[in-house]
């Protein structure tokens, strides 16, 4: 694992050296959620609740989920696109690495610069609009929460990760990232909390890997789940992680046999 | 002027020679480009399941003003995105060389070598769409207020253009800004919802150091009647204002060049 977090600690002084570069990729991860809450402030007008939601807690579910984006949504697929489209990925297949895993660990970086960023930036927004931003009553909602936040990165990262897998086969990945793009937009939770959707799109959703990205850790965050509910969703995570690890795994030993080194 | 015609005559022709090579890219990009319409339409939706008015406008005119948003936003991006973005790395590369030696307006050849023609055809599909949102939501269109909309539509592409030359501009200190283009971007897409949500203060910044407004807001305001003729006269004179103030930061940025890593 040793160089796993060199590995991690090399990007982490790249990113230091672009600190205005990193700073404007942190507001860029974050500006779709500066809107939303005017969006639905204005919903809400005279209302009390909004698909269950009072306004301080949909305020802070958007709050929460920019603090999501920040800290969970993976980029790994760009790099492993180019690796492959450009022969470069020949590479990495003479060192001792897994592939993943060093792609994965060399995002920690940004990660780490980005705990530094949001945490503050978070604590500036309670201190600025405290009626407006909740916190979790108990200590054990805050570990639940760094899991899941944890293991929302980890999906996200397959996700990227199986996607750039398909440019062994079609030499780009255009079609299938917009895919994914289309299905976490919808389902994740990231355009709107999932119990605000239409009841159909609610259904599909709860059969679906995407609310682990946004919506889970949120809810864990609102404290909206029981300690039961909370685990066993916690179970259907890890299940869905191991499944998308073995397809990736899969895809990457497949891919693997057509790739030549030559670059698309 | 001929000359500047002819010129820009070989672009469009080069573009269509280019282009031609990957038309399955562009069939594919049109096609994903419904995606993109799909969850625009989605959020709109799901704000007027919950709520019969926006920050004051009604879905349809939400709709619109997602459309005049998009449709400014696609002919931006045919005319001059790619050739803005490549400002930064013609000044650090030294490429602005092969515009000073060339007896045409350097902001010219930088603002208008590449059109990107996949745009057009999203153009067209945003146009369809238009017309089938008016059509659906039984808008009138009257013939004053569809000419203004225009205006204030052309408005929207020149400050927007204006807004990214100035951006881009700045490399001529800054070297490596390339992401500031995306910065843009990002802000610029508030501007496909209503701007009254916002508390005052972000009014008045987007409508004056982030123009973000002009680009749907206000050609919005005009279609459906909401502005009163005092801005109706204010905006393509500040229009106008955004738009010099660019070309002037330009021409003194270009003086300030010295060839290769400048």
């Amino acid at each position: 694992m040793k160089k796993y977090f060199i590995r991690a600690l090399i990007t982490l002084k790249k990113h230091f050296t672009y600190r205005a570069r990193v700073l404007i990729y942190i507001i860029l991860d974050c500006s779709l959620f500066f809107i939303f809450p005017f969006l639905w402030l204005s919903v809400f007008q005279d209302k009390v609740l909004v698909g269950g939601y009072t306004k301080e807690s949909l305020i802070t579910y958007y709050v929460v989920a920019g603090l999501v984006t920040l800290l969970s949504s993976s980029h790994i697929g760009n790099y492993l696109f180019e690796d492959i489209r450009t022969g470069k990925l020949s590479t990495h297949l003479i060192r001792p690495v897994n592939h993943f895993l060093w792609h994965f660990f060399g995002e920690a970086g940004y990660r780490i610069i980005s705990i530094f960023v949001a945490l503050p930036l978070f604590a500036l927004l309670y201190f600025l609009f405290p009626e407006y931003i909740l916190l979790p009553s108990n200590f054990l909602s805050v570990v639940f929460f760094s899991l899941a936040l944890f293991l929302a990165w980890v999906l996200s990262a397959l996700f990227q990760y199986i996607v750039a897998l398909s440019t062994f086969w079609f030499g780009e990945t255009n079609f299938a990232s917009h895919i994914r793009w289309f299905l976490e937009k919808i389902f994740s939770g990231e355009l709107a909390p999932l119990p605000l959707l239409p009841l159909l799109l609610q259904k599909i959703a709860t059969f679906l890997p995407f609310q682990y990205l946004f919506f889970f850790p949120i809810q864990i965050y609102l404290e909206k789940l029981s300690l039961a509910d909370t685990l066993s969703q916690f179970g259907i995570f890890l299940l869905w992680i191991l499944f998308f690890s073995l397809v990736s795994l899969l895809l990457w030993k497949r891919g693997l046999k057509r790739y030549d080194g030559s670059g698309i | 002027m001929k000359k500047y015609l002819r010129i820009y005559k070989r672009f469009i022709e080069n573009a269509v020679s280019y282009q031609a090579q990957y038309r399955g890219d562009t069939i594919l990009s049109f096609f994903l480009n419904f995606l993109w319409i799909g969850v625009s339409a989605f959020t709109i939706e799901i704000f007027f399941l919950h709520t019969e008015s926006l920050g004051g406008w009604a879905k349809q005119e939400v709709y619109i003003l997602a459309l005049f948003w998009v449709m400014v936003d696609e002919i931006f991006i045919l005319f001059f995105n790619r050739n803005l973005q490549s400002i930064p790395i013609n000044v650090t590369e030294g490429n602005i060389d092969l515009y000073m030696i060339k007896p045409v307006n350097k902001l010219f050849l930088a603002s208008t070598q590449y059109i990107y023609l996949k745009a057009i055809y999203r153009l067209i599909t945003y146009l369809i769409l238009f017309l089938i949102a008016i059509v659906h939501f039984q808008i009138d269109l009257h013939f004053f207020t569809s000419l203004a909309t225009i205006l204030f539509l052309i408005c929207g592409v020149i400050v927007t253009y204006s807004t990214v030359l100035f951006l881009n501009t700045l490399s001529f200190w800054f070297y490596r800004i390339d992401n500031v283009n995306e910065l843009w971007f990002a802000f610029s897409d508030l501007g496909r919802y209503p701007l009254d949500v916002l508390p005052r203060g972000f009014r008045v910044l987007f409508f004056t150091f982030i123009p973000i407004a002009y680009t749907a807001y206000f050609p919005s305001l005009v279609f459906f009647e909401k502005i009163s003729s005092f801005y109706l006269l204010v905006i393509p004179l500040v229009t106008v204002l955004i738009f010099a103030g660019s070309i002037l930061f330009w021409n003194f940025a270009i003086k300030r060049y010295t060839s290769a890593s400048s």
